[in-house]
């Protein structure tokens, strides 16, 4: 039977791993961190937009298959060495904890993503201030415990989020949409207000870009359920006063500057190409799209297809992309594969 | 000596802007005399929730929590047309900020609502922008009184008086009352006002307006609602 290649045990990766498996075909799951679950895991997602459902719960369900499966082999801390291409696939070197060389009829490139470093945009004070932290570092605040100022451990009694981070910015060379950020901090906002429930909540944004059915799932219910306060208008600067730190801005909405003091800041760091992406894309002559994500050679045929036939792309490896629509295009990846393959049912 | 009078570029500056002090001491250090003036910062440096915590806390004003700023109030208001600074989805936003200062200076303008509702109809969220601006308007009424201009004053209390002891409204009561209440009585007998009693009398408004009754059980609900005036 033939075997297929996933790179990257996301949760596209897991899902397309999983459906081929279930298709009966052999799976070659190669993952370089020592765990799977990608971005989920990493951070320690507690709840997911936009539905509220437990991260470790989805993590779980979506790990349990690949492990148990037969024709899953899940290689951990493994990484892609050489590539040649071969009549009919690619004979592909693995390095790291598992160390051989296979041949595999189709390749599924699922690297995902990784967050945007505030430390490349200055004007935030990130690593600067302790009480500047990401989004993805709340989370696992919210995941081990109460969250808390980390300058001294005390219980924050205001909470700014910053959007737009890394992302929507020249200055910093990223000129596009993160897509999931404004709804992961309104998801945050929502969560955080059960655990404080005085704190004065409040987010910057340019645009709140809860699109489709976030509208009234999150950014309504954050203001309405959680009087989380919207105002409009990108932080120029964080500095620190009496101990806190103290964000500079123009409201945009009323034209007036504006120096207020939070307890703790939230940086909604949009996300990159994972580190790998370039150096992975050379390996099976895929080609990038200008942002550095793999493009998509056909988007209104398969958003699967890349310009290699047999190499496949899922998740946010091509661009930005929620856990719903990672899911999704891990199965849209899976399918591309076995009309790749030729795979017909057989009564 | 003129105000800012020691500026240079003085014109460049606005009169409300410049804080002139007799005695200054800054940091400790005496400062008086030519250094004595100072520019007021443009910048809001402490937000006042005050204002926001009273307001959403109010039944008829909780709905301030779903505005998002679209502008479909102010857009629609008929104040807004005839003054430019009353601008409905401002004065939330200023609530909601902290912006206390902004709200106590323009007061006078908040309290401009006609309650024609147009805003509450026009939202798309289904705030109820018309009782959310008069919910800001009662507690600048607590916390300004005195920045209510004398004839809003007077309609305003003449309007609660009314209805406090007759349970209904009557406009040529109210005119007069609110003209009386000013000293203004001299207003009811202007030849416009002449011309309108006397179509009134014609049609028979008047005597309408003069025996409108009371409304039911009025005798045994007055003091709830003269408690609340």
């Amino acid at each position: 039977m033939a075997k297929v290649m996933v790179i990257g045990a996301g949760p596209a990766g897991l899902r397309a791993a999983e459906s081929l498996a279930r298709f009966g075909l052999d799976v070659l799951l190669v993952e370089q961190a020592p765990y799977l679950g990608g971005a989920l895991a990493r951070h320690r997602y507690g709840g997911l937009m936009p539905y509220f459902d437990s991260g470790p719960q989805v993590l779980k369900a979506m790990t349990a298959v690949v492990t148990d499966h037969a024709r899953v082999t899940v290689c951990t801390e493994s990484q892609v060495g050489r590539v040649e291409s071969t009549d009919g696939g690619f004979q592909v070197e693995l390095m790291g904890q598992t160390a051989t060389e296979e041949h595999v009829q189709a390749v599924i490139l699922a690297t995902g993503f990784t967050h945007f470093d505030p430390r490349r945009d200055a004007k935030y004070g990130y690593g600067l201030f302790p009480d500047v932290i990401t989004g993805a570092e709340l989370e696992e605040q919210m995941a081990a415990g109460p969250v808390h100022r980390v300058s001294n451990g005390a219980i924050p009694e205001s909470v700014a989020f910053i959007y737009c981070v890394g992302s929507r910015d020249r200055q910093v060379g990223n000129t596009y949409c993160s897509r999931v950020c404004c709804a992961v901090s309104t998801k945050q906002g929502i969560e955080l207000r059960q655990q404080l429930p005085q704190a004065r909540i409040v987010m910057f944004y340019m645009d709140v870009r809860t699109y489709g059915l976030w509208e009234d799932q999150l950014y309504w219910r954050a203001q309405e359920e959680a009087g989380i306060v919207y105002v409009k208008g990108r932080v120029a600067e964080i500095t620190q006063h009496d101990g806190r730190p103290l964000l500079k801005g123009e409201d945009t909405l009323i034209r007036g500057p504006f120096e207020w003091e939070f307890d703790l800041v939230v940086l909604a760091t949009g996300m990159e190409p994972a580190a790998g992406t370039a150096a992975l894309a050379a390996k099976f002559g895929v080609e990038r799209e200008p942002h550095g994500f793999l493009r998509q050679a056909k988007p209104m045929v398969s958003a699967a297809i890349t310009n290699r036939p047999g190499v496949f792309v899922a998740g946010a490896a091509s661009g930005p992309k929620t856990v719903e629509d990672s899911v999704m295009e891990g199965d849209v990846a899976a399918m591309a594969v076995l009309e790749h393959l030729g795979v017909k049912a057989t009564p | 000596m003129a105000k800012g009078a020691g500026i240079v570029e003085r014109s460049l500056v606005r009169d409300a802007d410049i804080l002139e002090h007799e005695n200054f001491v800054l940091d400790g250090i005496d400062v008086s005399g030519r250094w004595n003036t100072m520019l007021k910062s443009r910048v809001h440096a402490s937000r006042d929730l005050q204002a926001w915590d009273a307001v959403r806390q109010n039944l008829v004003a909780t709905s301030i929590d779903r505005c998002i700023q679209c502008g479909m109030c102010t857009a629609g208001c008929t104040v807004a047309h005839e003054i430019p600074d009353f601008n409905p989805r401002q004065f939330i936003y200023w609530v909601r900020t902290g912006r206390t200062e902004e709200l106590k200076q323009q007061a006078n303008v908040v309290w401009r609502c006609v309650g024609c509702y147009v805003c509450t109809h026009h939202c798309p969220k289904g705030v109820n922008t018309a009782e959310v601006i008069e919910t800001i308007g009662q507690w600048l009424a607590t916390v300004v009184p005195n920045r209510m201009d004398p004839a809003f004053h007077a309609n305003h209390h003449a309007y609660r008086r009314q209805l406090a002891r007759r349970g209904r409204l009557s406009l040529p009561m109210l005119q007069a009352t609110f003209l009386r209440s000013l000293g203004r009585q001299h207003e009811l007998w202007s030849p416009e006002m002449q011309k309108t009693v006397l179509k009134m009398l014609w049609d028979g408004r008047a005597f309408k307006a003069l025996a409108m009754g009371r409304p039911r059980r009025w005798r045994k609900n007055r003091r709830h609602v003269a408690a609340q005036a």
